[in-house]
């Protein structure tokens, strides 16, 4: 699903990441840990063709994005359901309309996005939270409604920046369970983070990265923190 | 293969497409609040202001082309001259496709039922002859010629005032520009602007759209239509102005019983048209570019 193969990201003579090397299958689900400014972002960013690799190849979902043009990036993204630390919900619209607007914006079917939005919403345990705005929403709650759009479009594979940095440890592991039952459904998910009590509690497949390199990669053990 | 369901499925979705951007450019318009106002006013102003000088310009152009056209000249005979004789001779100059006599006696004849005032004076017209030449490019040789002429006293061709009148158009004609220039580039700044703000404000949602694999013309074109719609909008607006312009202009000239003639006006809101849409779309892609990471 995604394959990192001696990738280098700079930043003018600022190395981001340095001969990065991984393979993620279809199906995995997967953290990223590592303190702020080791590379988790940039990994992100690499994987949704924010960021172009300076050396190395980037492949995602059969699609190599290091040399993808950016007329094509739309068509990646389509492909992947992007979750962030911020919810990054709309705040005048209702839960319906934030996991609605980008269907709508797709073109597509008034009676399917009916179905998809109701879909969704029902898989993140939001469905009696429909027409309630944001700010109406505990943080847990908006971003299930994130996570809710981040699936709406049937994604293969779904990537999380720290989503659960603003929410209290109640919330986080609800959403860190809830990303799982989307991961057990098929879907790949890729997760970066800091709360490495989560990490331990879900024991999964782990890449640890620090200084802008890969340091380990492998199923967490409590006692190899 | 081709399939006529799957082209209409797809056609549907464009249209729906289509229908978001439009309420999309209209939430834009929505959002934008009292500068919609301040925009309008001032592409209806800038607007009005060209249409009033490029007016100017067609109806001086007009008045220049027209004079230009009429390629006559009076020749005044010396007293000594006898007209009968004359007449032949300049008629046989080159470029010269038809000369007219017009006697002395009959002139002042003219001349005293048109002025019935004047006192009781000889007569102090000379014999004219007046010649029509094929092209405007003729008319300075056949001065020099006519002139060369032994019996002739002077030559007229009303030449010093087509170059005022030509000057004048040429004036109008640079300041318009350089003027219309200078409130383009004041108007593209107001709009461009105004769009940063709107984008600025809706950055959330274009980063959720970008993220989600919404295309980039789809985020570019709501606020491309907004630029281009102040631009028509003004440009419609400032029909009335320079209507009214034109008007007061025809007024004046038709006063002196000048006339100018032609379709000017609809060719100049035309030009508005074209130019404040433009002028609108050029803005909105300025802010774009700048502001808008697609």
């Amino acid at each position: 699903m995604i394959e990192f193969t001696e990738v280098t990201k700079r930043y003018g003579n600022q190395d981001a990441l340095r001969d990065v090397n991984f393979t993620i299958d279809s199906g995995e689900f997967v953290f990223l840990v590592g303190p702020s400014g080791a590379g988790k972002s940039t990994i992100m960013k690499l994987i949704y063709r924010e960021e172009r690799a300076t050396e190395g190849m980037v492949t995602v979902d059969g699609i190599d994005v290091s040399t993808l043009k950016d007329s094509q990036v739309p068509l990646l993204r389509r492909r992947l359901g992007v979750v962030f630390q911020d919810f990054k919900l709309l705040p005048r619209h209702t839960a319906f309309d934030n996991v609605a607007y980008v269907l709508r914006a797709l073109g597509t079917p008034p009676n399917e996005v009916r179905r998809r939005v109701i879909g969704a919403l029902k898989v993140v345990g939001l469905i009696d939270k429909v027409d309630a705005v944001p700010e109406e929403l505990s943080g847990g709650e908006q971003q299930r409604v994130g996570i809710a759009r981040a699936i709406v479009n049937g994604p293969n594979l779904v990537i999380a920046d720290e989503p659960t940095g603003n929410l209290d440890p109640q919330s986080s592991e609800e959403i860190m369970n809830l990303l799982l039952q989307i991961n057990q459904r098929g879907t790949t998910v890729l997760i970066s983070t800091h709360n490495l009590g989560l990490v331990e509690q879900m024991q999964k497949r782990v890449i640890a990265i620090e200084s802008s390199q890969i340091v380990a990669d492998g199923v967490f053990q409590s006692n190899a923190s | 293969m081709f399939s006529l369901s799957s082209f209409f499925n797809a056609f549907a979705k464009d249209l729906r497409i289509g229908q978001r951007i439009i309420i999309e450019t209209f939430g834009g318009f929505r959002r934008s609040g009292w500068m919609n106002l301040i925009i309008l006013v001032t592409m209806t102003s800038i607007l009005s202001i060209f249409g009033a000088l490029t007016l100017l310009t067609l109806d001086s152009q007009h008045l220049v082309d027209k004079w230009g056209s009429q390629v006559a000249i009076s020749v005044y005979l010396k007293d000594s001259a006898n007209l009968a004789d004359m007449e032949p001779d300049l008629r046989d100059l080159p470029h010269v496709i038809k000369a007219e006599s017009i006697p002395k006696a009959e002139a002042w004849q003219a001349y005293l039922q048109d002025q019935p005032d004047v006192p009781d004076i000889p007569n102090p017209l000379p014999d004219t002859v007046r010649l029509e030449i094929d092209s405007p490019a003729n008319v300075l040789d056949i001065i020099k010629l006519a002139k060369e002429m032994p019996d002739v006293e002077e030559v007229r061709y009303p030449y010093e005032f087509l170059q005022q009148i030509r000057q004048l158009a040429q004036g109008v004609s640079i300041f318009g520009m350089l003027f219309t220039v200078f409130l383009g580039v004041l108007t593209l700044f107001i709009i461009s602007n105004t769009l940063s703000l709107l984008i600025q404000a809706r950055r959330q949602e274009i980063e959720i759209l970008r993220m989600m694999g919404v295309s980039n013309w789809y985020i570019r074109m709501p606020f491309l239509l907004q630029g281009s719609l102040y631009g028509l909008t003004g440009a419609l607006f400032a029909y009335t102005p320079v209507a009214s312009f034109q008007f007061f202009v025809r007024s004046v000239l038709s006063f002196f019983q000048w006339d100018t003639g032609g379709q000017n006006l609809y060719f100049v809101v035309g030009l508005m048209v074209i130019i404040g849409t433009l002028v609108g779309g050029i803005g909105a892609t300025n802010s774009i570019k700048k502001y808008l990471n697609v």
